[in-house]
């Protein structure tokens, strides 16, 4: 936290430096939480930010027509809610005279920011809002790098289908059982497996709704227990991913397959150890995946430089942060120019690859040109398993019994 | 719907050993809220505040512990963990004891004959600051102690008690049994009671209510203390989490009825059971809320019984 409030308070001095100094730069804006429950990740939202703008300044900056400029960010902390990030959002826009925004933390605030960008017609780049309803109000000037929510446990899905027809089994004979906390992100991830899992033919034997302020999923446990499904999703952020590894190991519930998200987040393997060997983590992005670009080189250079700088190794959250720096620089070079709509065109014509993966916008304004990425705890490490175009490692299935 | 249909089908027909699971569970669970709202039910009983920072009392219980437990592992990385969590819920209750007594002077002596109105709005206010403060100084992280304990297999493995509930509920009624005692035969115990019972006589027997006012009020901070500790390693620590034990411990002590001490412990196991049940048949997402409709409908009833006892005296 202490990093996220220093961080925010050099760039918002470097910026207001900025301002006066000269008419070179090129200021985005940005209303992350600082405070609030979203704080943790809104601190490796700014950090990856920084990281990004920091290396093309120092690289000389964007070249925008035969012009050169630098990048600076206007940090405002909307405090985890909504009504605060639009207020701010017209306060960057209006009061600030700021052109171009990078996303929140989140989708709420993401959804609650989208209609403020879309009426004066300013650009956004948001790496942190995977909602899909996000993309289905036909917003013009909002652009997502990371993958849509729907997509980050259907994967899973597949591979339980895969698993079981090596085996010799029927897809169409596979339980599943899942678990989803009662916000639209989860709930999108829901119905993305539930979808893929209609497909295959499968059943859903469990299908519980976690609420917000969840401390117990005992009554969950014992109907998986008793149902024994062949796959068990859980989708609850941290807490649900914390709370799911805990009590799968204590009320020795067996599931051949466990499918998580936020399972790097909540450090299910350093809080729980052995507890969280062979589960499967859904991710936006992983540092040994082969992905590069020019600015960062690969997502493991990525990995390490963010490690010297900040101290910690970057989670999805800070690496798809620095990439909508990337291809908002990559958008203003293309552009040639700061006038709004042009950048805009250039942004919806987005073809690149960066260190984070394969960056492309669909008419929506989504990235389609990025899969997800399953890990699986194999010997109190994570390795990537799926899809098998970048996997380190086999899948482990079954997952041992502990 | 056919989701519940399945779920009673479960229960009855289909897996009835895993009834045994949910009461067993619930039960556990229950101890450690009874703790807690035996806690909310001393402040209240007593000093007429409803406390609703409570949760945020435990959680910060919990961190003193998650903290001391973490530092002890390091320093002596080859003793059992148990030990330091044991070793943990005295400093806990020490700490969120002393910090309650801070709270006490600087905020509650100062509302402590307003009205109720007054009081749930200053101790929501703490809460508040409470949380933000946690979430600054131990981050948004969620936070858990790992006891490393076993569990219990019954039934072909269909009826499990984990350990850590188990020395949680166990460590629960400790730490009840003696706070009880402490309340029933204790000269400090006595005084709590009579300044509770009539705070204007009390002060002409000599007593200093407002040195007992305190004292209950860090009172109740040391078993926060203690349940936060336990709730550390059982559940999952986060500044925003508070409001779990707040609510539970509310709909406890009025299930109960304020000041009826037995009363709380039974309506904490019962609690406990019925919420699991309506976890399994309903769905989780309505634990909640079938929690919450207990107070209206207790309320109701209790007025029912009421007028028809007066009916009855006429």
């Amino acid at each position: 936290m202490k990093h996220a409030l220093f961080a925010g308070a050099v760039t918002l001095a470097s910026a207001a430096l900025a301002f006066g100094a000269s008419a070179e730069t090129i200021t985005l804006g940005a209303a992350v939480s600082q405070s609030g429950k979203y704080s943790t990740n809104g601190m490796h939202t700014i950090n990856g930010y920084n990281m990004a703008v920091e290396l093309i300044n120092a690289r000389g900056g964007v070249k925008v027509g035969g012009k050169t400029y630098k990048l600076a960010v206007k940090y405002y902390d909307d405090e985890s809610t909504p009504a605060r990030g639009a207020e701010l959002a017209e306060r960057l826009i209006k009061q600030d005279g700021v052109k171009f925004l990078l996303g929140p933390y989140s989708s709420g605030l993401t959804k609650a920011i989208a209609p403020v960008t879309e009426k004066y017609g300013v650009p956004m780049v948001e790496a942190n809002g995977a909602s899909r309803s996000l993309f289905t109000n036909g917003y013009k000037y909002l652009f997502a790098v990371l993958s849509t929510s729907e997509q980050y446990l259907a994967s899973s899905v597949a591979l339980a289908a895969e698993m079981a027809k090596a085996e010799g089994r029927d897809p169409a004979s596979l339980k599943v059982a899942g678990a989803f906390e009662n916000d639209p992100f989860s709930q999108d991830i829901r119905a993305g497996v539930l979808d893929d899992a209609k497909k295959y033919g499968m059943q859903i034997v469990v299908d519980d709704k976690l609420p917000k302020n969840l401390s117990d999923m005992t009554p969950t446990m014992t109907k998986v227990k008793a149902l024994k499904p062949d796959l068990f999703v859980v989708s609850g952020h941290s807490k649900g991913a914390a709370t799911a590894t805990r009590q799968m190991a204590e009320q020795n519930v067996y599931v051949p397959m466990v499918a998580m998200t936020h399972c790097d987040s909540a450090d299910i393997i350093g809080k729980f150890g052995k507890a969280a060997e062979g589960i499967l983590c859904a991710a936006q992005w992983a540092p040994s995946l082969t992905y590069r670009d020019d600015l960062f080189g690969s997502a493991a250079d990525f990995a390490k430089a963010f490690k010297e700088k900040y101290g910690y190794a970057p989670p999805y959250q800070a690496a798809e942060s620095a990439a909508a720096v990337e291809v908002f620089a990559n958008a203003f070079e293309r552009a040639g120019s700061l006038d709004q709509a042009k950048v805009r065109d250039a942004l919806a014509a987005t073809d690149m690859q960066t260190f984070y993966g394969n960056v492309k916008f669909d008419k929506t304004g989504k990235n389609i040109a990025k899969p997800m990425v399953l890990f699986q705890v194999q010997d109190g490490q994570l390795k990537v398993v799926a899809p098998t175009k970048w996997a380190e490692a086999k899948v482990v299935y079954p997952r041992k019994r502990n | 719907m056919d989701n519940i249909l399945t779920n009673i089908e479960l229960l009855t027909t289909l897996a009835p050993t895993i009834n045994l699971e949910l009461i067993a569970n619930g039960l556990l669970v229950g101890a450690i809220f009874a703790l807690i709202a035996y806690g909310m039910a001393l402040v209240w009983g007593v000093m007429d505040i409803i406390n609703v920072a409570q949760g945020a009392f435990v959680i910060l219980g919990g961190y003193v512990s998650f903290y001391f437990v973490n530092a002890m592992a390091q320093v002596a990385p080859n003793t059992p963990g148990i030990l330091w969590i044991v070793v943990s819920m005295p400093i806990a209750a020490a700490a969120v004891a002393l910090f309650s007594l801070i709270v006490f002077k600087l905020v509650i002596e100062r509302i402590l004959d307003r009205d109720l109105f007054i009081s749930l709005l200053a101790t929501f206010g703490i809460e508040l600051v409470m949380q933000q403060a946690m979430n600054q100084i131990f981050t948004a992280e969620e936070r858990v102690i790992d006891a490393h304990l076993p569990t219990f297999a019954f039934l072909d493995y269909m009826v499990n008690i984990p350990g850590s509930r188990l020395l949680g509920a166990v460590l629960g009624i400790v730490a009840a049994v003696g706070i009880v005692a402490l309340v029933r035969y204790s000269r400090f115990g006595r005084a709590i009671r009579a300044t509770a019972q009539n705070p204007r006589a009390a002060r002409i027997m000599g007593i200093d209510t407002n040195r007992v006012y305190a004292m209950t009020f860090a009172l109740n901070g040391a078993i926060c203390g203690i349940a936060g500790s336990i709730v550390a390693f059982v559940y999952v620590l986060h500044p925003f989490q508070g409001l779990v034990y707040t609510l539970r411990s509310f709909a406890i002590v009025i299930l109960a009825g304020i000041g009826n001490i037995a009363g709380v412990i039974f309506a904490a196991l019962g609690l406990g059971v019925y919420e699991n049940y309506s976890g399994f048949v309903l769905g989780p997402e309505f634990q909640d809320g079938m929690v919450f409709i207990i107070v209206p409908i207790t309320l109701l009833v209790r007025a029912w019984i009421m007028r028809r006892k007066r009916q009855y005296l006429k």
